[in-house]
């Protein structure tokens, strides 16, 4: 009679086969679906929308707002495309007829002394002879001059649109 | 001499590979994130002053902006959104408009999107200049360049 004891076991038994095929896909999906978190940052910038067409020679509005122009050196340019990106020189100008800038350092010096106005402003925009070029200052460039006027604690930069886009 | 019976039934314990098994899984769901869509593969010029983009304000486009060499020579850029290239500035002013409308304008009447402008740092100004004339016609202000940190 105590045989029926033996033939049932009454441990529970876990069945684990599923589980891991679940765990395993799901770890499979993680894997394939995903990707490492970007430490992509950004730089705040602003587009005059109701004053952005309006010509270079025009004068400035406020006081407070000063033009920085970019100007390429045309000269520099030889090779392909890949090294004039690289080897371009590209100067920046902080009026019409001023003499251009090309170290950034000396631009942060000249930005610093204007940035004690807290209201200080920048107008980025192509010198007059780009406009009518290729226009192929790379924009690494122009996100440097940005990154100088920040470094200066200008906050507000504005950017100029090309004159031809009036409509 | 009788045969000693042995039991060879083979047991492989299998806690140890869950154990792994879950590490790596929680491991991979806390340092990674979601592939975004909206975000090409490029070379982005390098910020000092870049700040974190943790927060993503709720109204925000991303456009990327390629540079890519073909034939060894050709250069060649394009506007993506989501996969999708807006090179005719018409039709990016026209996405662009629909989507300024659907955010809303403050009291001063500027669009309440922003833009991100993703532009590979190689890319011609000329290029971007395209974007940022897109989001004036279409009254968005705000803008910001994706940047990596530079260190230094």
């Amino acid at each position: 009679m105590g045989s029926v004891k033996e033939q049932y076991s009454d441990e529970p038994e876990l069945c684990f086969t599923s589980l891991i095929d679940i765990v395993f896909l799901l770890l499979i999906f993680f894997m394939c679906a995903t990707k490492f978190k970007q430490t992509e940052q950004r730089l705040d910038c602003f587009l005059p929308c109701d004053e952005g067409q309006m010509p270079t020679t025009a004068p400035l509005k406020k006081p407070e707002e000063l033009s920085i122009f970019i100007k390429d050196d045309v000269n520099a340019r030889a090779g392909n495309f890949e090294r004039r990106a690289v080897r371009r020189a590209t100067y920046y100008l902080m009026s019409r007829d001023a003499q251009p800038v090309s170290d950034p350092n000396q631009l942060l010096a000249k930005l610093s002394q204007l940035a004690t106005n807290p209201e200080q402003q920048v107008l980025i925009a192509l010198y007059d002879e780009m406009r009518d070029k290729d226009q192929l200052v790379p924009f690494f460039n122009v996100v440097a001059l940005v990154d100088v006027c920040k470094m200066a604690g200008i906050q507000i930069v504005k950017f100029q649109a090309p004159a031809q886009t009036t409509e | 001499m009788a045969k000693k019976k042995y039991d060879v039934t083979c047991v492989s314990d299998l806690t140890p590979m869950i154990d792994c098994t879950f590490l790596l899984l929680i491991f991979f769901m806390c340092v990674t994130e979601m592939a975004k869509v909206e975000f090409e593969q490029l070379t982005l010029p390098k910020a000092l002053k870049a700040i974190e983009d943790k927060e993503v304000p709720k109204d925000r486009q991303v456009i990327n902006v390629t540079y890519s060499i073909v034939n060894n020579s050709e250069v060649v850029s394009n506007i993506i959104v989501r996969k999708v290239t807006y090179n005719e500035p018409d039709k990016l002013v026209a996405f662009l408009k629909t989507r300024a409308e659907k955010a809303g304008r403050d009291e001063k009447g500027v669009s309440r999107l922003s833009v991100k402008i993703r532009a590979d740092g190689r890319v011609a100004y000329q290029q971007v200049q395209r974007v940022m004339v897109a989001c004036m016609k279409a009254g968005i202000s705000r803008i910001s360049f994706g940047a990596e940190p530079k260190k230094g």
